[in-house]
């Protein structure tokens, strides 16, 4: 005992006698906040004279900024600050900003650059993107672009942006197909529409003589896929965005619905009826072989492939209220994960994987949520009178979905309305379209490079 | 085997550590007051009251507390008194902290134990001695002291000021721990530019996240310059710090 309280004791006066006055002053800070970023976005500058279709080349240079700035601050993590705080103007900053000026207005970041036209009737668009606290450039890029396609760029900037500021992909440069409504409450015309995700460039694709429904984004082209009643019969379409086609994806006895491509573009897994009763099942696009995954007296439906394939989730009544289920893809090892109050449906994986988004219905509401695949970690971001159809930004972190209001005595109300919101729960904001909006389905990025 | 724990707990709280032992160094130095003048004793009885209060008080800066006694011995061997004396040092050193009592009241009661015994006065005087000739031992316990201190208000100006901006969102958000070193200049400006000390496989993140989250740490430790709140005559302790940036306990969950 005694040797080892020498020991001890030789141990601490050493450690007394050194340590403190070797030692680094190391502070460990836990909290912080979270909040958006204070960006400044400088007009792109180009010249009054060289005039485009779509006007001035400098008209062209802020309205890409004005684009730029509207995507940044609808993603909450951003601050865009007010052009009229600026110091020094676009002009003054191009190739090498006076940090001290963008730092007393509380800017972090600056973006700075130009717009040319070039001999060959495109833009050529370079810009900067700085740390102010740093005072050095974070990335710099230059784009060539036709005058048309000015938005197209501008968005693709936004990405870049978002991208280098946190780390991960962007969703600015995608689009959103989904359902226009119009018409009354009885004879409710459904049509096919198409907008950039800001809810420009809107387009409707079919004409509202039958109706559609469940149209889905293929997450790797420009393709998707939904459930058509031509002729009375409902069927799961292919519809190609570039070349205008559509085709049916063969026939099948009973019902097909809630049609969801796999992660990489090649099957399609959709639910069956047939007298009644509603199966899963997957279908190789190449070879419309198709393969049965589920065989249970209960409904299941409402499928969705994990990121990689490997699992599916979908939605079922098998215990006797609709929950959810995830599965190999192989329909085997079904496991249901969620067991809170109400019903649960529509669940959509993530496509970064780490969570499932679903519709809930409990006490006579509905809410969009999130959890892990395993279950845990439910999570409600949203709640309303009736919402529904939750769909994944390409990166994982938005979600947008539908929400119809309840119609008033007045003959009034019933207004359906395209939402979205980000996994903070914070950031809830309307998307707006020219009619009525329902069943969002988000694409992925746009590839601007084939 | 009990070196090995020992030195595992000192990595984790290693101030919690220390002051257990400085106790028992101001034990010997205890002793031989008390020796000295025996009278102190009677006069004693206060302070043991406060200790206590100021055991149970103290519930978050525990350690604060042990530390301070370290302080007060320093000056004791100058002026000999007993815990009065102690008490009254303490505060200075500590801005606010109250941290006297638990380590004088464990040095005290142990003081009593050994005045019964009282046998080894000589020697524990000379030890005594020693230690007053070396302030250096007695300032490395006040570095101690100093280091927390700075090292909170370095803490409560970057969460004061809103200079940390987390991070989230990410898949990996609650893994990025960034490790910032940064030198100042003796006005609290940054000397050079801060730098992150550990990378994307220290954590086992992707590259692109741990980027943005040490990104976000510089953005931090530059927003929050200068640093002039810091005590300009500790400028040896403060000239080069690590702060560590940690977001687990804000996105868990």
């Amino acid at each position: 005992m005694r040797i080892i309280h020498i020991a001890l004791l030789t141990i601490m006066t050493f450690m007394v006698a050194t340590l403190p006055s070797k030692a680094i002053i190391v502070v460990d800070v836990n909290q912080g906040h979270v909040n958006p970023l204070p960006i400044a976005l400088t007009n792109l500058i180009g010249s009054d004279q060289a005039m485009t279709a779509s006007g001035s080349v400098q008209q062209i240079g802020e309205q890409i900024t004005q684009v730029i700035t509207a995507d940044l601050e609808r993603s909450g993590l951003f601050n865009t600050i007010d052009p009229r705080a600026f110091i020094n103007s676009g002009a003054s900053n191009a190739a090498a900003p006076q940090f001290a000026n963008w730092r007393s207005i509380g800017a972090q970041a600056l973006l700075t650059g130009t717009i040319d036209l070039i001999e060959d009737g495109r833009f050529q668009i370079d810009f900067r993107l700085w740390d102010v606290l740093a005072g050095t450039q974070m990335t710099g890029l230059r784009y060539y672009t036709t005058p048309n396609n000015w938005r197209g760029i501008a968005h693709v900037i936004a990405d870049t942006i978002y991208k280098r500021l946190t780390g991960e992909d962007g969703y600015f440069d995608t689009r959103v197909v989904y359902i226009a409504e119009s018409g009354p409450y009885l004879e409710r015309i459904k049509r096919l529409a198409i907008m950039d995700q800001d809810g420009y460039n809107h387009k409707f694709l079919t004409d509202g003589s039958y109706m559609i429904l469940n149209p889905r984004f293929s997450p790797v082209s420009q393709e998707i896929t939904y459930l058509s009643f031509y002729n009375d019969t409902p069927r799961v379409y292919l519809f190609n965005l570039e070349s205008g086609k559509s085709e049916m994806l063969g026939e099948f006895e009973g019902m097909t619905f809630a049609p969801r491509f796999s992660p990489d573009g090649k099957k399609v897994i959709m639910s069956k009826a047939d007298n009644g009763n509603s199966d899963l099942f997957s279908m190789e696009l190449s070879t419309r072989r198709i393969t049965r995954l589920t065989k249970h007296s209960a409904i299941d439906t409402s499928p969705s492939y994990s990121p990689f394939g490997r699992f599916i989730t979908f939605n079922s009544d098998r215990g006797g209220s609709q929950q959810l289920y995830v599965m190999d893809n192989d329909g085997r090892n079904i496991k249901r994960i969620s067991f809170g109050t109400g019903n649960y449906a529509t669940p959509v994986w993530s496509p970064r994987g780490d969570l499932i988004a679903f519709t809930k219905q409990t006490g006579g509401k509905f809410y969009i949520g999130v959890m892990r695949p395993d279950g845990t970690g439910e999570r409600i971001l949203t709640e309303s009178f009736f919402e529904e159809g939750p769909t994944w930004s390409p990166n994982g972190r938005v979600l947008m979905y539908y929400r119809k209001y309840p119609y008033d005595n007045r003959g009034g109300g019933g207004e359906t309305q395209l939402w979205s919101i980000d996994l903070t729960g914070y950031n809830e904001r309307q998307v707006l379209t020219p009619l009525d909006g329902s069943d969002p389905a988000w694409s992925p990025l746009i590839d601007r490079y084939n | 085997m009990l070196d090995i724990p020992f030195m595992r707990y000192e990595e984790v709280r290693p101030m919690t550590i220390i002051p257990v032992e400085m106790v028992k160094i101001s034990d010997v130095t205890n002793v031989r007051e008390m020796v000295k003048i025996p009278e102190p004793q009677k006069d004693k009885p206060e302070p043991p009251k406060k200790v206590e209060r100021a055991v149970e008080m103290p519930p978050p800066p525990p350690k604060m507390a042990s530390t301070m006694p370290l302080e007060v011995q320093q000056e004791k061997p100058k002026v000999k008194p007993k815990a009065p004396v102690k008490r009254a040092a303490a505060p200075r050193v500590t801005p606010k902290a109250k941290p006297r009592p638990p380590s004088r009241f464990s040095s005290d009661r142990i003081a009593a134990l050994l005045n019964k015994v009282e046998p080894a006065p000589k020697a524990t005087d000379k030890l005594a001695e020693k230690y007053a000739q070396q302030p250096q031992q007695m300032s490395a316990l006040d570095l101690r002291v100093q280091t927390i201190s700075i090292a909170d208000a370095v803490r409560k100006r970057i969460y004061d000021n809103g200079c940390w901006n987390v991070v989230s969102g990410s898949i990996d958000a609650s893994n990025l721990k960034v490790t910032v070193s940064m030198r100042l200049t003796p006005d609290g400006n940054l000397a050079r530019t801060p730098e992150v000390l550990n990378s994307a496989r220290d954590n086992g993140v992707s590259e692109g996240a741990f980027r943005t989250a040490s990104e976000s740490a510089l953005r931090a430790v530059r927003k929050c310059a200068p640093y002039d709140m810091l005590p300009k005559d500790k400028y040896d302790l403060w000239q080069e710090m690590q702060i560590n940036f940690d977001p687990k306990d804000m996105l868990a969950g």
